[in-house]
């Protein structure tokens, strides 16, 4: 399975993928990745790929029209890699966009003009919302939103092994606020 | 001290981490680093884990600086390694070709990780592996995470083997690829080394130089040999015969990927060492084959010398590499399909083209709070960017280059802002204002700014001073305040009483954001006066703790 995690620098992309590999790796599963680093990522764009399979595979990169989920943490960044969608794509997108210099609206039918001929299905979640609400911090969204692909089962990964992976993840106080993020996923 | 990895345990490890931890398997005692990306991880976890296993690790002043020590390092006997990014060679490379000639008595690796496609490097796509020609050092090129940490370990023992110092050469899709590794058995290894006297290892004075020089070329055929005897270079057999592929890197994976999609089976010769590079092998696989398919990063070095290989065993053999996938930019599967395509004549069926223009790219901007940004906001209330010449250096404030300041008219190196200014006021009327960041000043900035008062140009130079290497993840540099959890308990150096002691007077320190008026105050007043003058905007980087030993989790 091919993910794409998608985001704007700062919102915790890279955590996301330890997230995942934890989970992957406790499965017996195989993954391979790819991630960038560096002043591009300051408060601009992150993309990670994420590969995973049963046995192994070889490139840390997917193609382009190759995803088969993408994962974005904002509205305008889901609408940047409609490249590496195509009509078996599932996107899972909160309902959030932080404006930039050059653009300072973008709609939830923005995004959907540009998407919907590459994709299987779209949810736009409201994650950001609910996790300032019951959790003070829009800073969860992330882990709300793979707690909804797991709960639908959209990626092959159990409840018990993402859980275990949060644990692995994040300091103890900090694991009980995601794993609340995490159930918070079911209501989405 | 509490080990941070358990033997057996398989971890998701990025090819940083990997190479971390095949230095710890090999008992490396000794690391000396300056950040870059895409090798900063190899510092960060280092940093992070010292104390644990009883290692001396350092973020030196540069990259040569951290060579030249780390080569004090190994000449004394310990287990030493040394990274950098691939412009770190390049200001290391004045020590590094000498340094090949010498025999450390330690084992010496030395990681430079190249950036393709330039997705965390301003200043170009650079390939270090042509160093080679005047090295005649080993260079190890590991595909994935899992092999980064073998790789490292070879070359720890190769190097101790021949007494020579070993490259680990990685690019970004593999210093920053994801993937599982094995955790071996670790070794500790706390003692001190010694320097026993021995011109002939150490001394590189001519013209005995020469001589070490035929030693070191000699090396080669033997270093071949080793490498064949423990596997590297690995030939894997394939179902059609008369077409083979080359690889290197992560190139080999694209390739197996391509393989895998169209469903073909081809001999494949994946080179693991760049240098020496398995020639006899090469000619064989090169014999009764029709096309060779060459993958690898950036410059068509192993495709020229396979060229020449073929010369003398198989004139006719049709080589496809660059001249179809092109010199600019990584690779990918895309590329190493259009490659077999080639060869094979197949209908290669390319995703079709998106009607849609993707929308605009969110070009990075400052963090929230961040010092920088009131920095620029008070440069561009006070000046009318047309009229001043700003050049610009390595660092977060590169990000003034985008809207809405656009402030950054050069850019080559680090340290260059200060050079390139003192030769267009030396050259020009206009006026010249040089960035220069506070790691970049004690990295490179020295010799440019005694340049600048000893032959006395006057550009303002806006030293901005977040008090850590910021840009490649927080890293402390000379400056550091000791009150920072990020503080490795050194002696901190201020940049002002450098300033003074070179007899600059026109010396202001300030807050940008909490003296942002006294800021534009003395902008203002640059522009009206005709002197050089420094102003150190100092305020910490709102994440000056990042690296904090305690957020260490595996």
């Amino acid at each position: 399975m091919n993910i794409l995690l998608t985001g704007i620098g700062g919102q915790g992309i890279i955590t996301l993928k330890k997230v995942l590999s934890y989970a992957v790796l406790k499965e017996g599963k195989f993954f391979r990745s790819s991630e960038l680093h560096g002043l591009s990522q300051k408060g601009g764009e992150v993309l990670v790929h994420f590969r995973i399979a049963d046995q192994e595979i070889f490139s840390p990169l997917i193609e382009k029209g190759g995803a088969d989920l993408i994962i974005s943490l904002d509205l305008y960044q889901a609408s940047r890699v409609v490249d590496f969608a195509s009509k078996k794509t599932i996107f899972i997108v909160d309902n959030s966009f932080l404006p930039f210099f050059q653009l300072k609206k973008f709609s939830q039918s923005d995004f959907l003009k540009i998407a919907s001929p590459f994709s299987k299905k779209i949810f736009i979640l409201e994650a950001s919302k609910i996790c300032q609400e019951k959790l003070d911090s829009d800073v969860y969204k992330g882990i709300a939103l793979l707690g909804f692909t797991c709960f639908q089962k959209i990626i092959p990964l159990k409840e018990k092994s993402m859980t275990w992976a949060l644990k692995k993840v994040f300091p103890a106080d900090l694991f009980q606020k995601n794993k609340k993020a995490f159930l918070l996923g079911k209501t989405l | 001290m509490k080990k941070v990895f358990k033997k057996g345990e398989v971890l998701p490890l990025i090819g940083n981490e990997g190479i971390v931890v095949g230095a710890l398997e090999a008992g490396v005692q000794s690391v000396f680093t300056y950040p870059g990306t895409p090798a900063s991880e190899i510092g960060n976890l280092f940093y992070k884990i010292k104390e644990n296993y009883g290692i001396y690790m350092e973020y030196s002043t540069n990259e040569i600086v951290a060579l030249e020590s780390g080569a004090g390092a190994a000449f004394s006997g310990l287990k030493t390694l040394v990274a950098m990014k691939h412009f770190g060679a390049n200001v290391a490379l004045d020590a590094l070709i000498p340094l090949a000639h010498t025999k450390p008595r330690g084992g010496m690796v030395i990681v430079i990780a190249d950036d393709p496609g330039c997705h965390s490097s301003a200043q170009s796509e650079q390939d270090s592996r042509i160093l080679w020609q005047n090295l005649y050092l080993p260079i190890l090129e590991p595909s994935t995470p899992s092999e980064a940490k073998e790789f490292t370990k070879i070359a720890f023992t190769l190097s101790e083997t021949f007494q020579k110092p070993v490259i680990i050469r990685t690019t970004t899709r593999v210093s920053h690829q994801g993937g599982p590794v094995k955790i071996g058995q670790i070794k500790i290894q706390k003692k001190k080394g010694v320097f026993k006297k021995e011109k002939e290892r150490f001394d590189t004075m001519p013209p005995f130089v020469l001589k070490q020089k035929a030693d070191l070329i000699s090396l080669k055929e033997k270093t071949e040999k080793y490498l064949e005897k423990i596997g590297l270079n690995k030939i894997s057999p394939g179902k059609i015969k008369e077409i083979g592929a080359i690889t290197s890197g992560v190139s080999h994976l694209y390739l197996l990927e391509s393989l895998k999609k169209f469903n073909i089976s081809l001999p494949i010769l994946k080179i693991d060492s760049f240098y020496p590079l398995p020639s006899k092998k090469i000619i064989n696989f090169l014999r009764k084959k029709k096309k060779i398919i060459v993958a690898e990063e950036i410059i068509d070095l192993i495709e020229r010398e396979v060229k020449i290989l073929s010369k003398e065993v198989n004139p006719q053999v049709k080589i496809l590499g660059k001249d179809i996938v092109g010199l600019v930019g990584e690779m990918n599967t895309e590329k190493t399909s259009l490659l077999l395509t080639e060869a094979l004549k197949l209908k290669y069926q390319k995703t079709p083209e998106k009607k849609i223009k993707l929308p605009v790219k969110r070009t990075p901007r400052f963090c929230p709070g961040c010092p920088y940004w009131s920095i620029f906001n008070a440069l561009a209330k006070e000046i009318k960017k047309e009229k001043v010449v700003f050049t610009g250096d390595i660092g977060c404030y590169m990000i003034g280059y985008f809207p809405p300041f656009e402030m950054q008219d050069t850019l080559l190196c680090m340290g260059s802002s200060l050079g390139l200014a003192h030769g267009i006021d030396k050259s020009t009327k206009q006026k010249v204002i040089a960035f220069i960041g506070d790691s970049t000043f004690f990295h490179a900035s020295l010799p440019n700014i005694i340049n600048i008062v000893n032959n006395q140009s006057n550009p303002l130079i806006i030293i901005f001073d977040n008090q850590i290497t910021a840009m490649t993840g927080r890293q402390p540099h000379p400056g550091t305040p000791l009150k920072y959890k990020t503080h490795d308990g050194k002696k901190e150096i201020k940049i002002e009483k450098i300033l003074t002691a070179l007899g600059i007077e026109n010396l202001i320190i300030l807050d940008p954001i909490k003296e942002n008026q006294l800021l534009r105050e003395k902008i203002r007043e640059f522009l009206k006066e005709d002197k050089l003058k420094v102003i150190i905007c100092r305020h910490p980087c709102r994440y000056v703790n990042a690296l904090e030993k305690a957020k260490l989790r595996y």
